[in-house]
């Protein structure tokens, strides 16, 4: 039994908050590179940069960025590096669909750091599902879902699966 | 019986009288919104207000329990077209005339409301009086007649009183609440205390809410010289929500002067686009102060505009988590499309407490 933990709408305004956040905590969009992990964060980390584009009339960076070759669960690949991009100086905003462990972020991290010294790191989550087995925690936080760790979390995007929603199974 | 609406230019309307005859000075306020005349009539919004009822059919349905926004209405005079004295409606309860004799308010109707409406927008607001004469000494009483400047101060609460509720705490900064605002607060299960406008920031820290909403009202931004330092005090510590004549105290606050126009105010049905998501909203506006010029050089991020003129109808803060709206999302008469604005805030408030930790 899968159940709908957010819709379509519940998702918009989720991101659209997120947005206004990142901004004031900002003061601003300038100096900012939003880097969404791949599938999923790098779909909301364009939906999110969209916005601010829409609201500052200004292009705003973003990128997406691979973590295979950085996770702990598996040996390194032998695949090149797909990341190119410069965080030197820059605020990055680190977006992923679903927090849980933590493991994915530390990857992410270790991946922007190997391409430069950002200024700081932030993290948006759209979903927090707690069990965190590493000290990381969001900046911002879409919706805290309290889950037991047999649950499955799915973020849904209109690009990959047909719809926009979240849902728990 | 035949009476006369006389405005203080000197311009001369008749009609005859509904509800109670006596004669009575207001500020004139025109009321566009094709629904909802019960609303308007108990809206604090209009504290103290003539109110120009343009749909040219009031009164077919009555007066209902479930619709009124205050207990006690507080607008001086209503002026309409056609008044009905048969209703028609399986909630109404009474009619118009006998609901206006009750609350000792004085009505005229059979008014060429289309022609003051017109007259307004060019000549912009003016006070007018009931009158049973069009004599020259009825003239001069409406030129004589200085209307207080603080409605606020007559409608807002003197001692504070909760609505309580399970949820997060919420104190409502009472510059003129309507029942809507409490309902929706209350829809939510918030824990509600509701403060005097003047309240000291002092009694706000020691209530320790989770969030503040500082509610619409009636008259000018510029009156409220208290609640604009007490919004400076409180804004870094709490999430606020401004609506209405609250949006521009707290712009006031901000460094950004409002203007107060009686014209083109109280609408229905007014296109609002949240420029980030390009999301339109039909919302009711019932506050007569606006904001014109740019926000520019000051902390206030614009986001929401008028659909048709551009004007600024929401803003955030730069700094504080402060979101202000120039629109009524809780408005009973509909449309309920920015109903949303509370769930925003309800989410701002957890977000802010999640960072707290």
């Amino acid at each position: 039994m899968s159940k709908v933990i957010m819709d379509e709408i519940a998702m918009k305004r989720a991101l659209t908050r997120i947005t206004y956040e990142i901004i004031e905590n900002n003061q601003g969009v300038d100096n900012l590179l939003i880097c969404g992990i791949k599938t999923r964060g790098a779909i909301l980390g364009q939906r999110i940069a969209q916005r601010m584009q829409q609201l500052e009339q200004v292009d705003v960076d973003v990128t997406e960025l691979d973590i295979s070759n950085y996770r702990d669960d598996r040996e390194s690949t032998d695949n090149e590096n797909m990341n190119s991009f410069n965080p030197s100086g820059k605020t990055v905003i680190l977006v992923d669909d679903v927090l849980y462990t933590g493991r994915t972020i530390r990857a992410a991290m270790d991946a922007i750091i190997s391409q430069g010294r950002p200024q700081k790191i932030k993290l948006a989550v759209l979903i927090d599902r707690g069990h965190r087995e590493l000290p990381i925690r969001p900046d911002f936080i879409g919706k805290n879902i309290p889950t037991a760790k047999t649950e499955r979390i799915r973020v849904l995007v209109s690009e990959i699966d047909g719809q926009d929603g979240v849902q728990l199974n | 019986m035949k009476r006369y609406l006389i405005l203080e230019d000197g311009t001369t309307f008749s009609g005859e009288a509904v509800g109670i005859s006596t004669n009575i000075t207001g500020e004139l306020v025109v009321f566009r919104s094709f629904l909802g005349y019960q609303q308007a009539l108990t809206s604090h919004t209009l504290t103290g207000n003539i109110v120009v009822l343009t749909n040219p059919e009031i009164g077919n349905v009555g007066i209902n329990r479930d619709d009124f926004e205050a207990i006690n209405p507080t607008i001086r005079g209503v002026v309409m077209a056609e008044a009905n004295s048969v209703t028609s409606h399986f909630q109404s309860q009474q009619s118009l005339d006998s609901y206006l004799k009750a609350q000792h308010i004085s009505g005229l109707k059979n008014v060429d409301v289309r022609g003051l409406s017109r007259h307004l927008a060019k000549y912009g607001p003016m006070k007018a009086s009931f009158m049973d004469t069009t004599d020259a000494h009825a003239h001069e009483q409406i030129k004589a007649l200085v209307i207080t400047n603080n409605q606020v101060n007559l409608i807002s609460t003197k001692q504070p009183y909760s609505s309580p509720n399970i949820g997060p705490n919420i104190v409502v900064l009472d510059l003129g609440v309507q029942n809507s605002l409490l309902r929706e607060l209350s829809r939510r299960k918030a824990n509600v205390t509701v403060l005097p406008y003047d309240v000291d920031a002092q009694v706000i820290k020691a209530l320790d809410p989770d969030g503040i909403v500082i509610s619409d009202g009636p008259g000018k931004s510029s009156a409220l010289v208290r609640t604009t330092h007490l919004i400076q005090a409180i804004q870094p510590d709490y999430p606020i929500l401004a609506l209405g004549l609250g949006f521009s105290v707290a712009a006031q606050a901000n460094g950004v002067t409002p203007v107060y126009d009686g014209d083109r105010a109280l609408l229905s049905n007014l296109g609002v686009i949240e420029k980030l998501s390009n999301h339109t909203d039909f919302v009711t506006r019932m506050s007569l102060n606006r904001l014109t010029q740019h926000l520019t050089d000051s902390d206030l991020l614009p986001t929401h505009f008028n659909a048709d003129t551009g004007e600024i109808l929401g803003y955030r803060h730069y700094r504080y988590p402060l979101m202000a709206f120039n629109f009524s999302p809780d408005s009973v008469l509909g449309p309920w499309d920015s109903n949303h604005v509370f769930d925003d805030f309800f989410d701002l408030i957890e977000s802010e407490l999640a960072k707290r930790g």
